[in-house]
């Protein structure tokens, strides 16, 4: 089985650099009977990788110990579903995981391309293969996870062997969000190679007006939308599994998912400047170069071991290979772009500096330097250990000092970009526009500060969210009240016609609107609590309004772990409101590495957060460390609230007899292919 | 009139969500008053300035294994001295003496570390130069060419435009 | 067993990949008709010029606009629509868009897939002949 593994992932190599070549080929002898040929190769090299993945995946369930992958990341005692997400425990196996994800998009944009834009097709493919043959390369040869155990024997033979039991899953890594986190993750880093491998083609090809941003308006969105989820997830499974309290702490693998996430906002933002107006064309290809460098770059960091993480797979020996791909990728494109600057010249000049264009051109400013900050916070030491020679960490103090500056100064223009119209905008309107949310956000910072708010930080962040939310519920409402006037229909009414309408705009807005609420939750950490006391049962603790009495201690055994529990009762007031379990469990297999259990008690203006650290050390009693984090809860609302805007602006348009031609006659095509079919 | 209706319906709705806010900000305001105890401010503080040593990179209040090897005797080193009464930076500083910087959680804002902490703010200048210098350059020429002569406007447009707006 | 099962793999990988090069027409024929065209460019971009153009309407009836802003720059995008109305005239776009489209696609697919391009399909409620290809009859509009 592993054997026919590997055979499948070296055929899956042969295929996607055949079709690298055969597409480059059919383009330049103009024969498109050979592009069509390199087509299928990427849908049968897909279907191979698919072949591997599942023969690794029946591996894994069937815990055939002498393939190294599965002896490493599971053992016999893992529930069925574990041992399957084992795939993604270890870096071989979530590289073929990788590997898959990007040969299905591979595969999705052939097959949804067939018959559309045949003239980039070619060089979409060629980028595509391209960018799979990379990674099968490094996934076969320097990081296979079908390689089997070998034992050297006293005489120096080697000799293969199969261990009784495996070592068992990263005990921290057997939750649900951990489990959908990474190839969610992946999902959104892949993605972005679908707009670049258009971006490239549409550069090669010289048709640089939006027809590779509308064709890829959909991926990008998709791809931003997962990685976002993807972050979230994280954050979500550092909170409940980690245990410290917190859900984002600036580690450099945290940071690089940030980085083309922040990249990719600034492209969603500006290619609609191209889109309606003809200009920053050259800004956005390098734009997508960007994120798509990115994405790689996270990898790089988590698979190279050059930065010390939790989260790294340890010292692998691929980083030098990502820095020659993405020095290679990063060459190339820059070459490209600058032989075609001339095609990629603005079509409209800019009527005014008081204009949408020119928020746009801010937003992405501030985008990008926040993804500097991250990057260049998270390549620091490496820099530092270069200069000076001295090792330096530089950890949460360092991006939060930094960050909230900057995430604040976007946070504003979140709520001033809208205002403006595009081209030009009026004074007379931007003082209306910004009249009532300027007086309520400043009614809003007289009462903080009467209320004994001293924080500065704090103050600017309420303030501003205020401000924000005014601008948008001001839009929906100006809107709406256009609407019903103009339809007559009811203000209900017309404010979901509003924004079924004009999806992207008013889709947008919830997402503006997401994005403020995450930020009421992130300053909610101003304000985090905590205690923690050595307890038996019988004893009380105190933090904020609650008290936290330990009714009993309990220790059991599960399947793969033993455990002990610690029951409290949290009293507010003087009234029962819960009992909380917090839980501590050692994993039999992982060499007795335990993790916490949080128990959390979650209401929309603070959550009770209480960890059973362990037996104290006399051995007699039990640490409980209780934290109080208000509005964490709006952390997780507004990341639902901002799926939801996003899912808006991706529903379907209503087709229309403005549509062109050339989708009309690849519809004809595939309706003529059919009946052909058949 | 029924604009009125719909427009008084549309304030209360705004001033009910303006009012949540500013009930949740006020009690967040409120509420830090009732921290307890300067010990466990300054001991959370020192816990944050300071790496834990073990190998998982991570501050002091953050490493969660139980009896780390390095977590478990710095904390109570700190919580000790500062029982003791010494002030947060000299404990910070015995640490940096005996594990060197990287014990630091954020670079020192002296000599080379100070780049850290300067670079993005640079770049962030020199990007709003950048933007405003490319805003500027952009808008000129449009100035210039005020209004060259419109071809007549096409009756088709008025028409297509009535159908477009039909469509979506 | 093992080595037969990967060369049954290659076998299957290599007729499903090497099929086109013998089986689909040479030359380019297929790139040049399924390609975007002037036409494609035109019509996207007045597509464009119009959503422009209500944008800037709601932008105006938002209050976001001065009305002599509105009128220059309303008078601009209509301009630029009435240019490349005139520039799809040029392509021979006759009076009725919908009809040109028809023919510009008959015209590609009776190249692409010769012999195809004629046929008709019987309505099953009325009985008029429709072109292949289109879901709906033009006499009665029953669904084909």
């Amino acid at each position: 089985m592993s054997n026919l593994g590997t055979f499948c992932l070296l055929l899956a190599l042969c295929l996607s650099l055949y079709g690298l070549f055969a597409s480059l080929l059919g383009a330049a002898l103009k024969q498109h009977r050979i592009v069509r040929s390199a087509e299928r190769a990427a849908i049968a090299s897909c279907a191979s990788i698919l072949l591997a993945l599942v023969s690794l995946l029946y591996l894994l369930a069937t815990s055939d110990f002498s393939v190294e992958h599965v002896a490493q990341s599971t053992s016999r005692d893992l529930p069925l579903f574990y041992k399957l997400a084992a795939l993604w425990g270890a870096h071989d196996g979530s590289m073929l995981l990788w590997v898959f994800v990007t040969a299905v998009f591979s595969g999705i944009v052939v097959f949804q391309n067939r018959f559309r834009y045949r003239d980039m097709m070619p060089y979409v493919v060629a980028v595509l293969m391209f960018n799979l043959s990379f990674f099968l390369i490094l996934n076969i040869f320097l990081s296979n996870p079908f390689d089997e155990l070998v034992q050297v024997l006293p005489g120096g033979t080697m000799q293969k062997f199969s261990p009784p039991d495996g070592r068992g899953l990263n005990p921290l890594l057997q939750y649900w969000a951990m489990v959908i986190h990474p190839p969610i993750l992946y999902l959104g880093f892949i993605g972005f190679v679908v707009p670049f491998a258009f971006a490239i083609a549409a550069l090669i090809t010289r048709q640089l007006g939006d027809t590779w941003i509308r064709t890829t308006r959909r991926w990008t969105l998709v791809t931003w939308l997962f990685l976002g989820v993807g972050l979230i997830l994280g954050g979500k499974w550092a909170y409940v599994e980690l245990g410290w309290g917190g859900y984002w702490g600036w580690d450099p693998v945290e940071n690089s998912s940030l980085m083309p996430w922040l990249a990719g906002t600034a492209f969603l933002h500006s290619v609609i400047v191209q889109e309606r107006k003809g200009m920053l064309k050259v800004w956005n290809v390098l734009l997508i170069v960007i994120t798509y460098l990115l994405g790689i770059f996270g990898t790089f960091i988590t698979r190279s071991g050059i930065i010390n993480s939790v989260h790294a797979f340890a010292d692998s020996k691929l980083g030098v290979f990502f820095l020659y791909y993405m020095l290679l990728v990063l060459g190339a494109s820059l070459y490209l772009i600058i032989d075609r600057l001339p095609y990629l010249k603005s079509e409209r000049r800019l009527d005014s500096v008081l204009s949408r264009e020119s928020a746009f051109l801010f937003n992405n400013l501030l985008l990008l330097v926040a993804c500097f900050a991250v990057l260049w916070g998270t390549m620091f030491p490496v820099l530092s250990n270069w200069v000076e020679g001295t090792k330096i960490t530089v950890g949460p103090p360092f991006f939060n000092n930094v960050g909230v500056p900057i995430g604040l100064m976007l946070l504003l223009l979140t709520g001033v970009g809208p205002l403006f119209a595009w081209r030009k905008t009026s004074v007379e309107s931007l003082k209306k526009a910004f009249l009532w949310p300027v007086i309520l956000a400043l009614l809003l910072c007289v009462v903080l500060l009467a209320a004994g708010m001293r924080s500065f930080y704090v103050l600017v962040s309420f303030t501003l969210s205020m401000f924000v939310l005014v601008t948008i519920v001001q839009e929906f409402w100006k809107g709406t009240r256009v609407r019903v006037r103009k339809t007559g229909e009811n203000f209900a009414l017309a404010m979901v016609n509003l924004t079924l309408k004009n999806k992207r705009r008013y889709g947008g807005y919830i997402v503006h609107l997401a994005v403020v609420l995450m930020f009421i939750g992130l300053t909610g950490n101003a304000f985090n609590r905590e205690t923690s006391q050595a307890m038996v049962p019988g004893d009380e603790m105190q933090i904020g309004r609650y008290t936290l009495k330990m009714t009993e201690y309990h220790e059991g055994e599960a399947a793969n772990y033993q455990y002990g529990r610690a029951t409290l009762e949290v009293y507010s007031g003087g009234k029962l409101i819960r009992t909380m379990q917090p839980e501590k469990r050692f994993y039999k297999a992982s060499e007795g590495q335990s993790t916490t259990e949080v128990a959390l008690y979650s209401k929309p203006l603070e959550d009770l957060y209480v960890v059973l650290a362990g037996p104290s050390n006399d051995g007699k009693r039990y640490e409980i460390t209780a934290h109080v984090n208000p509005l964490v809860w709006w952390v997780w609302f507004g990341a639902a609230v901002m799926v939801a805007g996003t899912l808006i602006t991706l529903l379907p348009d209503k087709r229309s007899s403005f549509a062109n031609a050339q989708l009309t006659i690849a519809e004809a095509a595939e309706i003529e292919m059919g009946v052909k079919a058949r | 009139m029924n604009s009125h209706a719909t427009d008084r319906r549309a304030h209360s709705a705004l001033s009910g969500l303006g009012g949540g806010l500013l009930l949740l900000c006020f009690w967040a305001a409120a509420a830090p008053a009732a921290t307890p105890g300067d010990i466990s401010r300054a001991y959370k503080e020192t816990c944050d300035r300071l790496v834990c040593q073990c190998g998982c990179n991570e501050q002091l209040s953050v490493c969660a294994m139980q009896n780390c090897s390095s977590a478990t005797p710095m904390r109570a080193e700190i919580r000790e001295r500062l029982q003791k009464g010494d002030p947060v930076d000299q404990i910070v500083d015995s640490f940096v003496a005996r594990y060197g910087k990287k014990v630091l959680s954020a670079p020192t804002t002296t000599g080379f570390d100070l780049s850290a902490w300067i670079m993005p703010f640079v770049i962030l200048c020199l990007g709003l130069v950048v933007v405003v210098w490319v805003a500027v350059r952009m808008a000129r020429p449009a100035a210039e060419a005020v209004q060259p002569e419109l071809p007549p406007v096409d009756p088709r447009v008025e028409e297509e435009l009535k159908e477009f707006e039909k469509e979506i | 067993m093992l080595i037969a099962t990967c060369g049954l793999l290659v076998v299957i990988a290599g007729i499903y990949v090497l099929t086109p090069l013998f089986k689909e027409p040479g030359g380019n024929l297929e790139v040049e008709l399924l390609a975007e065209t002037e036409l494609d460019r035109l019509l996207a971009r007045k597509a464009m010029v119009y959503s422009n153009l209500k944008d800037l309407e709601f932008e105006y009836k938002m209050g976001r606009l001065s009305d002599g802003d509105f009128r220059r720059l309303e008078a601009g995008y209509k301009s630029e629509a009435a240019k490349l109305l005139q520039d799809l005239d040029r392509l021979g776009v006759a009076k009725d868009l919908d009809e040109t489209i028809e023919r510009d696609i008959a015209a590609r697919k009776a190249k692409l897939f010769p012999g195809t391009a004629e046929k008709t399909r019987r309505c099953p409620s009325c009985g008029a002949e429709s072109p292949l290809g289109k879901s709906y009859c033009a006499d009665c509009g029953g669904k084909l």
